[in-house]
């Protein structure tokens, strides 16, 4: 835990803090309903009351839902999307990737190449046309954009392993007879995910951000389900009208991107690596 | 060696292939087009006689192996919409694609190239802070939030740039800027993280030991070496942008393929689907093929692994 | 993100400086060229092979058809000057106008109505021939005069014909399919000057035309199909009009000093469709209690800010056979949870389904149904779908217990909605045999008085057995310069020529 006692552990511990507050604490507010309609109400500007004497703590939305509720259980959805979308592609690149390069030959060639096919059809033609015939669906979609984004896990993975099949542990392993589903958990495992995790906090990120271009899309999650992506999409048509509505979900999604950001950053101790740009000399 | 070339090339052939079976198939379940061709004022017949002209009605396999025939041959139908042939319809838009995307990629690496250097150069932990936290903005902006933020400054308010379509570079500049800096974060802290590798390197202590300023071993010496995993990067991504860049090109109304390739599966325009996914996974798969050649030239282990 | 109010007033002084020293001639004088920003590409250039109303902005312009339609529904002669029809309503003789020319120079005459009509009904994969389908045969009478035989009788055939647009047959001859596609000619006021696929359409004032010269000299359409870049570049100068906007976008152009925003007729109405074949919308009392709970006012005058009225008749105000006498049902929330009881409900899930791309605001006004509808005490859960995914389902009657939709006749008739909606083989969940009567029988009455009644009968059964609920009229808000007059047709389709 030392390493997070760096400037970039504790920006990390603010904004994800806030971010926590946002989705785990807010719905123990007796005032949240993300659903509660009312017409009459309908954008409310932020900490207003609406004409029936009802305080918003950030005021409503087009259809006079409370928006702070909204937020809250936007966040949630963009969350889970994003931790089952992002656990299927390190489970799935993790596996393939090492197996890939611990076996090689045909193996390699056969995983690689499902890759470049998968990587090959844009993922937009993939939701549309199973969206087409299943109906959009939250869950379809984590799972999608999970089966879709491996290829970055399995190609660090692989690489990683090919490096590592040569160093003295792992031969020596080999030749005392040890297996290779042994091999794998036991040296080449512990070795790659730590670099996968890196990979999946950037990911995570950029997982609920693509989430909002397929909302704009209507390809993503359906109302009357937020998402925050789905609401900086939707905030678009009002940001003359009512800024807040596009801006605030966009804060929280900064909120998450950027807290993620630091996360990693800290755990890779970059940013004590980042802080000889100030050195004249090494 | 030339087994690994025909190896790899041979793996191409397969992934074209493969790509445009599961787009057909993908497309055949999707539904049926029939129903969008027609106006709602159409009766019962009207769709029974169009599917039939269609030959929707024939089985899968038919349809599958007589548009694999025909495909080979380079025809890959008509768009059901335009009647006009599909492949040279998605071929008129490839050069508006390759245009967004080598421009993006530009972009890309020049503003993280530029960015890294100078924070480097200048030795501001500041500096690298502010540009951090602007990048750190831009990644947690959805394409299209920046998109129509751009057109909202450099359009409506300040009225400098063109919002709509293609033409002159100046109709270039926003939707490459958008489409390039989506990845700006990543690059900056990748071509960082290679900076500060290199910058703990034996030769780079040799060459300030031999006199040489802090500017000559940044930029002659660490920067070649540096560069090299950002353009890996920022490469794959120029492959992907050829078929992902739709929601730019929707803000943009660039005239791409990737937002002919969605409309005409929304529209379930088969031909022009099947024809631009194999257009777009053909770009991709020589790409793939050219650098995976080029890497096997440049490290035997990998041909060998 | 910025709160951009503050910005449109730099931009808004130096438009208003610059309009100054630019005082124009005369107040509203047609300008020189005008660009408008469209939802999408026209999928044809070749007439017969498209139906699409996207397509008609093109069509509109480059071609004629015999007859045209006018803003308030009635019919204008175009390449007909005069029609009638034999007294069982299946033969109908149209005389032709003189000395028309094709824009290529070859001569408009009878030869070319048949060629067209023919090459339509030879084609069985063109959605125009669902608009051509009554004709049995096309017979030449001489130079000026054509003869139709209909497969049944029609009373308003003279509105049917406005659909087809008339091709040049001495100019297919020469250049076949293919040139149709690429180089195609018509009798109308504009040609084809230049085509980019996907950024934009060129049209010329055409100096030859029957009709004289247009106003406008250069039209040029724009495919933007991003709303917010459609206002943007209404904002920005690019583009003159952008005929489709959201009514959430109106606040955004309000304190602009160089583009205005207004609101008018459409040609559709919002209504809710329920199966009545099975539970739970086989009670009719709960039928009545959705028509009751839903609050029509408060939806257009709130929700959708005036955009749109509430409307107890399944016709718009434009459409010949509307009767402003039908009054939308009033908003009694005590009486839809009664129904609602009486009715028996079980208590299932009411799914509705509607398409969230193809009216503005779908999506807000189908939860505020659906808030409604839950108020009474009815569960209910909305269905998004994309319009290509929605249409296929609603046009084989595959949707399933509820759905909102909105719909009109282009051709401005009751006609357009009964036989589409109401009749026999039609789209309907369940046809009505009383209304698939008085549907059969309008269309051969020939005294218009009797055909009106005829139809509002139809649409007072319609209200009573409650298959469809009308909700409001769909009006259209567009955005255009300050310095341009313009008044859009009910249909939303850009007229080039209409600007005087």
């Amino acid at each position: 835990m030392k390493r997070f006692r760096t400037g970039s552990g504790l920006t990390a511990a603010v904004l994800l803090g806030m971010v926590f507050i946002l989705i785990v604490l807010v719905p123990l507010l007796p005032s949240y309903d993300p659903y509660a309609q009312d017409l009459g109400g309908g954008l409310v500007p932020i900490g207003d009351s609406s004409f029936e004497g009802h305080f918003y703590w950030l005021g409503t939305d087009t259809l006079g839902r409370d928006l702070l509720s909204r937020l809250s259980l936007a966040g949630r959805v963009s969350f889970l999307i994003a931790l089952a979308a992002v656990s299927i592609s390190l489970v799935i690149g993790a596996a393939l990737g090492l197996v890939a390069g611990f076996f090689g030959g045909w193996t390699e060639s056969a995983i690689m190449g499902i890759a470049d096919l998968q990587l090959s059809i844009p993922r937009i033609l993939l939701l549309i046309a199973v969206t087409a015939v299943v109906g959009p669906n939250v869950i379809l979609l984590s799972v999608l954009i999970g089966l879709t984004s491996w290829v970055s896990y399995g190609r660090i993975a692989r690489a990683m392993v090919l490096s590592l099949k040569r160093r003295e542990f792992v031969l020596s392993a080999i030749t005392q007879g040890a297996g290779a589903g042994w091999n794998i958990r036991k040296h080449l495992l512990p070795n790659v995910l730590p670099q996968l995790l890196v990979v999946a906090s950037h990911e995570f990120g950029q997982v609920i951000v693509l989430e909002a271009s397929l909302s704009y899309l209507g390809l993503g999650v359906q109302p009357p389900l937020p998402s925050w992506g789905l609401m900086v999409a939707e905030g678009q048509s009002y940001l003359a009208l009512a800024p807040a509505l596009s801006v605030l979900p966009s804060i929280g999604l900064f909120l998450l991107v950027a807290g993620l950001q630091f996360l990693s950053q800290a755990y890779t101790a970059e940013s004590d690596v980042m802080d000889d740009v100030s050195k004249a000399t090494p | 060696m030339l087994f690994f070339i025909l190896k790899r090339c041979l793996l191409s052939v397969l992934t074209i292939l493969g790509v445009v079976t599961v787009t057909f198939l993908l497309m055949r379940v999707a539904g049926d087009p029939a129903a969008l061709l027609l106006p709602p004022e159409a009766g019962a017949e009207d769709l029974a006689r169009l599917r039939v002209a269609l030959g929707l009605d024939l089985p899968l396999h038919v349809q599958f192996f007589s548009f694999l025939g025909h495909a080979l041959l380079g025809d890959f139908g008509d768009s059901l919409r335009e009647h006009l042939p599909a492949l040279p319809l998605v071929i008129a838009r490839v050069p508006a694609t390759l245009e967004l995307a080598l421009s993006a990629f530009l972009v890309g690496i020049t503003l993280a190239f530029v960015c890294g250097l100078v924070i480097r150069l200048v030795g501001s932990t500041m500096l690298r802070t502010v540009i951090m936290w602007f990048a750190l903005v831009r990644q947690a902006m959805p394409v299209f939030s920046f998109g129509i933020l751009a057109i909202l400054i450099f359009s409506v308010w300040l009225r400098w740039l063109p919002s709509l379509g293609r033409g002159g570079i100046q109709h270039l500049i926003l939707p490459a800027f958008t489409l390039g800096t989506y990845e700006l974060a990543l690059y900056l802290r990748l071509f960082n993280l290679s900076l500060s590798a290199e910058q703990r390197q034996d030769y780079v202590r040799t060459a300030y030991a031999k006199g040489q300023s802090r500017a000559v071993v940044i930029l002659r010496h660490m920067l070649p070496n540096a560069l090299l995993p950002l353009v890996t990067v920022a490469g794959i991504n120029l492959g992907l942008m050829l078929g992902g860049a739709v929601v730019t090109e929707t803000v943009f109304s660039w005239p791409g393929v990737g937002r002919l390739i969605v409309d005409a599966v929304s529209q379930r325009d088969f031909p022009v689907v099947i024809a631009g996914v194999f257009v777009v996974s053909l770009i991709f798969v020589l790409i793939n093929l050219a650098v995976d050649i080029l890497y096997g030239f440049l490290d035997p282990r990998v041909k060998l692994g | 993100m910025i709160d951009l109010r503050p910005l449109l007033k730099p931009l808004g002084m130096a438009s208003l400086a610059l309009s100054l020293s630019f005082a124009p001639h005369a107040a509203f004088a047609a300008p020189e060229t005008l660009t408008v920003a469209l939802t999408g590409d026209f999928p044809s250039l070749d007439p017969s092979k498209d139906s699409s109303p996207l397509g008609a902005n093109y069509r509109l312009n480059v071609f004629n058809a015999l007859t045209a339609i006018q803003r308030d529904g009635s019919i204008d002669p175009r390449l007909a000057l005069s029609w009638s029809t034999s007294p069982d309503l299946t033969e109908w003789t149209f005389n032709l106008r003189h000395g028309v020319k094709f824009q290529d120079g070859s001569d408009f005459t009878a030869a070319d109505v048949k060629f067209t009509y023919e090459r339509i009904l030879a084609d069985a994969t063109t959605p125009v021939r669902s608009f051509a389908r009554l004709v049995k045969t096309v017979e030449v009478i001489n130079d000026t005069t054509v003869k139709f035989t209909l497969v049944q009788p029609y009373a308003i055939f003279e509105r049917q014909v406005s659909y087809i647009y008339l091709m040049s047959k001495v100019y297919f001859d020469k250049v076949g399919d293919q040139g149709y596609l690429t180089k195609p000619v018509g009798t109308g006021p504009y040609r084809l000057a230049e085509w980019v696929k996907a950024d934009r359409m060129v049209l010329e004032a055409n100096p030859g035309y029957w009709g004289g010269e247009p106003g406008i000299k250069k039209g040029i359409f724009r495919p933007v199909p991003a709303e917010a870049s459609r206002a943007n570049a209404l904002l920005s100068g690019e583009v003159d009009l952008v005929p489709e906007l959201s009514p959430a976008l109106m606040t955004q152009f309000k304190s602009s000093s160089t583009v205005k925003v207004e609101v008018a007729p459409g040609f559709r109405v919002v209504y809710l469709a329920m199966n009545p074949n099975k539970p739970p919308f086989d009670s009719a009392s709960l039928r009545e209690a959705v028509d009751y709970a839903v609050d029509r006012k408060s939806i257009t005058d709130r929700l959708l800010r005036g955009v749109g009225r509430p409307t107890g008749m399944m016709l718009p105000p434009a459409a010949v056979g509307y009767d402003a006498s039908f009054k939308p049902v009033a908003y009694d929330p005590e009486r839809a949870r009664t129904l609602v009881k009486q009715s028996g409900y079980a208590g299932q899930v009411i799914k509705i389904q509607y398409p969230n791309n193809n009216f503005a605001m779908a999506n807000e006004v189908v939860q505020a149904v659906g808030g409604y509808m839950t108020a009474a005490g009815l569960k209910v859960e909305v269905s998004p779908m994309e319009f290509t995914a929605f249409f296929p389902l609603w046009l084989q009657s595959k949707l399933d217990t509820m759905d909102l939709f909105a719909f009109g006749a282009s051709s401005y008739h009751a006609e357009g909605v009964l036989s589409v909606l109401y009749e026999q083989g039609a789209n309907a969940f369940k046809v009505d045999p009383e209304i698939d009567r008085i549907t059969k029988a309008q269309r051969s009455e020939k005294d218009p008085v009797k055909q009106r009644q005829m139809i509002a009968d139809a649409f007072r059964r319609s209200n009573e057995i409650r298959y469809y609920t009308p909700l409001y009229d769909l009006l259209q808000v567009y955005g255009v310069k300050k310095s341009i007059d313009f008044t859009p047709f009910p249909d939303g389709i850009v007229r080039f020529y209409d600007f005087k």
